[in-house]
């Protein structure tokens, strides 16, 4: 592959050229209810060229991997139709490297579907069968192996494989036309141990699910509301992490100067990050689709905005070092700017010191959902708790959080010291390219004036 | 290839081998630059076969791996689900225009052109709005053979162009954009980029909202908010398993009289149509809603033969195609005059993060307009709305006379009676 590949790059008349084929193979089945719903394999091998001619890019990709120079001649004929000015990558070392597969108690590709099938059949049982109300179910597993192989026209050559595996478990209970739903997932760059030993997390999703049944709708409002780690994780993500994307950035002046790196973000005790080296996060590479190293980046110290996530384009026309977020959800993409696993740092207030002087506030937990268009956001809780008077009171439902962005981090009044890590097997969304493993982590954090949607 | 792995899957049961290739070529602008343009070529081969009463499937991109496909589809089928179903032989088909040859032979230039052509346009208007626009073609080629005899060989066209822009005033930034999708080559850019600019002037002032219950009317884009709800309710599947709030209410009144929707897939080159579905069920008009009352679910193969109906031609998995709301006799303008205090929306954001299978929505606002005493003051920020797809299609209070083509939906605006307005200080 290696030898096709360079020899394919050579001539393409671009000033930068790359290949990235990819193989994968993987499993997926699902229940719904009693019934297995599907079960299904695929298998698939295809590759993107990419050149850059004065600053423009074209892109050819295919499934056929014939002719890989008459690819990269297409490439770099639709890059001419773009070429503008000058345009130019980050330098970067050149690399050459075999990375090998994170560490795998059992490759699931060794695991007969027999077990695989019995093992979600087990914790869709469970979650049947604990509790009357318990409607229906949706019970799913899913496995993917990829191997990346990427060449480019500077002698960088590497091999990473990316094993992937998730597990989503949702119970639905139903009392009349109330329907509540549970959910509890896991996902992991590693191998079929991830998907045992699950039967806690069916049997919360299915508690969970009834519960709510007998729990009142939220009453619309403005609240100081306490995140749980998994909501702070989507926050840090969504609200704030994809406005550090460069790409969003770099050629937009009005965006520019709103994300202008030395700015006040939030107050002194707000540390964001990104690290795609994290050793064993769900969004974990040694390198990114770049061939670029990947490393801890603040986006947030101290309350100031210090960093943004790069591909090699937009950290040359901005002038910044690199951060290996340049990612591709598969061969058909091409690697655009992305997070890897985001986090909000701990601070050191307990979580009583969160909730201790709220007359009337919510504690909204675990995520259903998150949206965001800028510097708006919505997302949705899975449930969450009235806080009365200093304590957490009675479940609700229906929790929906929106509003600005800028407000908000400023309004984030307290952090605790109890950093965790979601490892739901969720997934990010950009530019079409969906669902790109991401690791979301945070500790509980609280913020003031958050505007709650409900009936009113 | 293709009847060498019919023949050796048939030998364990009824099987069905599809294999699709396309190809298409794009221009993409981002940021008031073309930012690439792009070819792409792709192929798909997917085999089902049902051994023993249970379905086994797999899929690969590359046909010559036809025969390993077979093998594993028959390894799974052990573990598949229980199918009382069998494949579809030939059968009359609509007539339906789905391809076009000009749209393939739309040069790379003419797409960067037509990018361009929009982008001037936009700022032209204001050269404050940072533009992203872009122009793709793509076509592609089905076979499809199965053991019941039927072998039908179709293909498709598909040209897309679209607009849309960001304007950033401090902290607050607003989208807008338009789109046409279409399997010919019709749309003007001209005409989508007046249809964005449209969407920004009317944005140009905001206005603030007050906390209240207020009536609604959604654009045809923004009636994605009642559609995505109701397209969960009539798939038959979620039907059959009794999650859909409609199942068991075939006939019953579940709109408002002036409420009609169908899926049709005979409309020539509209997106999603077609003369057979992915499984070689041929397409028909399938009316969902007649005059506010339930007319029917979709249905697949399978969910059919499980509920005892006949696939609608929604295979696989009972998806639409094209959805058409049926236009009444009240243009936008006149809407817009009859509402004293209101909400015009065009897109949200949040939806589906609530619980969509039983209708409930909560969704913010991204999109939207102020109408007071029949004139739409501005846009409207921070704000949401919440409520119900099914209450709310039980009051829509008027349906537009203006339908139009938002990819593979038409409709005309839907002015919906009071719905709860939160809005942000």
């Amino acid at each position: 592959m290696r030898d096709r590949m360079q020899e394919a790059l050579r001539g393409s008349g671009a000033d930068y050229a790359e290949i990235r084929i990819e193989r994968e193979e993987g499993t997926a089945l699902s229940f719904r209810g009693a019934e297995l719903d599907q079960i299904v394999t695929g298998s698939s091998v295809g590759g993107m060229a990419r050149a850059l001619v004065r600053g423009g890019w074209g892109i050819v990709t295919f499934n056929d991997l014939s002719e890989l120079r008459e690819k990269l001649r297409e490439a770099a004929a639709c890059a001419r139709l773009v070429a503008r000015e000058r345009g130019e990558l980050a330098e970067v070392s050149r690399i050459e490297q075999a990375i090998p597969a994170p560490a795998m108690e059992r490759d699931f590709r060794g695991v007969p579907v027999a077990e695989k099938k019995r093992v979600i059949e087990q914790y869709n049982d469970l979650m049947l069968g604990l509790h009357p109300r318990i409607h229906t179910t949706h019970a799913s597993y899913s496995d993917r192996y990829r191997q990346v192989y990427f060449a480019n026209s500077e002698g960088s050559y590497f091999e990473d494989t990316r094993p992937d595996v998730t597990v989503a478990l949702t119970a639905v209970a139903r009392d009349g036309n109330l329907v509540q739903q549970g959910r509890e997932r896991v996902g992991r760059a590693g191998g079929f141990e991830a998907a045992v030993g699950l039967e806690a997390k069916a049997e919360a999703a299915a508690r969970r699910a009834a519960d709510l049944l007998a729990a009142p709708p939220v009453q619309g409002g403005s609240y100081t509301v306490v995140l749980d780690p998994q909501l702070g994780g989507v926050f840090a993500h969504e609200a704030f992490g994809h406005l550090s994307e460069a790409d969003h950035v770099y050629e937009n002046e009005k965006l520019r100067e709103l994300m202008t790196l030395g700015k006040r973000f939030g107050p002194n005790h707000l540390n964001i990050v990104d690290d795609g080296s994290l050793p064993g996060g769900r969004g974990t590479h040694l390198l990114d689709d770049e061939g670029v190293p990947t490393r801890k980046t603040h986006l947030v110290k101290d309350g100031i905005l210090v960093g943004r996530l790069h591909n090699r384009e937009t950290a040359a026309k901005m002038g910044e070092a690199v951060t290996g977020n340049a990612r591709a959800v598969g061969w058909s993409f091409a690697p655009i700017v992305r997070m890897t696993n985001t986090y909000i740092e701990p601070g050191t207030a307990s979580f009583e010191d969160l909730i201790r002087d709220i007359e009337l506030g919510l504690y909204a937990r675990d995520m259903m959902g998150g949206q965001t268009m800028m510097e708006m956001f919505t997302f949705s809780a899975a449930y969450g708790y009235m806080i009365r008077s200093g304590e957490v009171a009675e479940l609700v439902r229906d929790v929906v959080l929106t509003g600005n962005v800028f407000q908000t981090l400023h309004n984030i009044d307290l952090i605790a010291d109890d950093l965790a890590w979601d490892d739901g097997g969720g997934g990010c969304g950009k530019g079409g390219q969906s669902p790109l493993p991401v690791g979301l982590g945070s500790p509980h954090v609280r913020m003031r004036e958050v505007v709650v949607g409900g009936r009113q | 290839m293709i009847e060498r792995a019919l023949e050796l899957a048939s030998g364990y049961g009824p099987a069905e081998i599809t294999f699709a290739q396309g190809r298409s070529t794009r221009a993409e602008y981002e940021d008031d630059r073309l930012k690439q343009v792009g070819v792409a070529q792709g192929s798909h081969l997917g085999v089902r076969v049902i051994v023993d009463g249970r379905l086994g499937r797999a899929s690969a991109t590359d046909p010559r791996e036809a025969e390993a496909v077979v093998a594993r589809a028959v390894e799974l089928a052990e573990f598949g689900s229980e199918v009382k179903f069998d494949f579809p032989g030939s059968a009359v088909a609509p007539q339906v225009k789905t391809y076009d040859p000009e749209v393939e032979r739309t040069p790379k230039a003419e797409l960067v052109a037509a990018g361009a052509e929009m982008l001037a346009l936009v700022k032209a208007y204001n050269a404050e709005i940072k533009v992203g626009a872009g122009a793709s073609w793509s076509v592609g080629e089905r076979r499809l053979v199965n053991s019941s005899g039927l072998d039908l060989s179709d293909r498709g066209s598909r040209f897309t162009i679209g607009v849309g822009g960001v304007l950033v005033r401090g902290t607050d930034i607003l989208f807008a954009g338009h789109g046409r999708d279409w399997r010919t080559k019709g749309a003007a850019p001209r005409e989508v980029a007046a249809r964005a600019i449209a969407k920004f002037r009317l944005a140009e002032r905001t206005a603030d909202v007050a906390s209240k219950p207020m009536p609604v009317i959604f654009t045809p884009a923004g009636s994605f908010v009642l559609l995505a709800s109701l397209l969960m309710g009539v798939n038959g599947k979620n039907v059959l398993k009794g999650d859909s709030p409609l199942a068991g209410r075939l006939g019953d009144e579940i709109a408002a009289p002036g409420f009609s929707l169908s899926d049709n897939a005979t409309v020539d080159y509209a997106p999603a149509s077609g003369a057979y579905d992915d499984e070689g069920t041929p397409r028909r008009k399938v009316d969902i809603i007649t005059g506010g009352r339930l007319a029917s679910f979709l249905y697949d193969l399978e969910t059919a033969s499980k509920a005892g109906a006949q696939s609608t031609g929604h295979g696989r998995g009972g998806g639409a195609s094209n959805l058409v709301i049926a236009p009444g006799d009240t243009s936008l303008a006149e809407l817009v005059k009859g509402t004293a205090e209101g909400l015009l929306v065009d897109s949200v954001m949040g939806l589906g993060q609530s619980n969509i299978m039983n209708g409930d929505f909560s969704v913010n606002v991204s999109l939207g307009y102020k109408i007071e005493q029949g004139e739409i003051v501005g846009r409207v920020k921070n704000t949401m709305f919440a409520g119900n797809v099914y209450d709310a299609l039980m009051r829509v209070e008027a349906v537009g006379s203006e339908p139009e083509w938002i990819g593979s939906l038409c409709a005309p605006p839907l002015l919906v009676g009071a719905l709860s307005v939160v809005a942000q200080k």
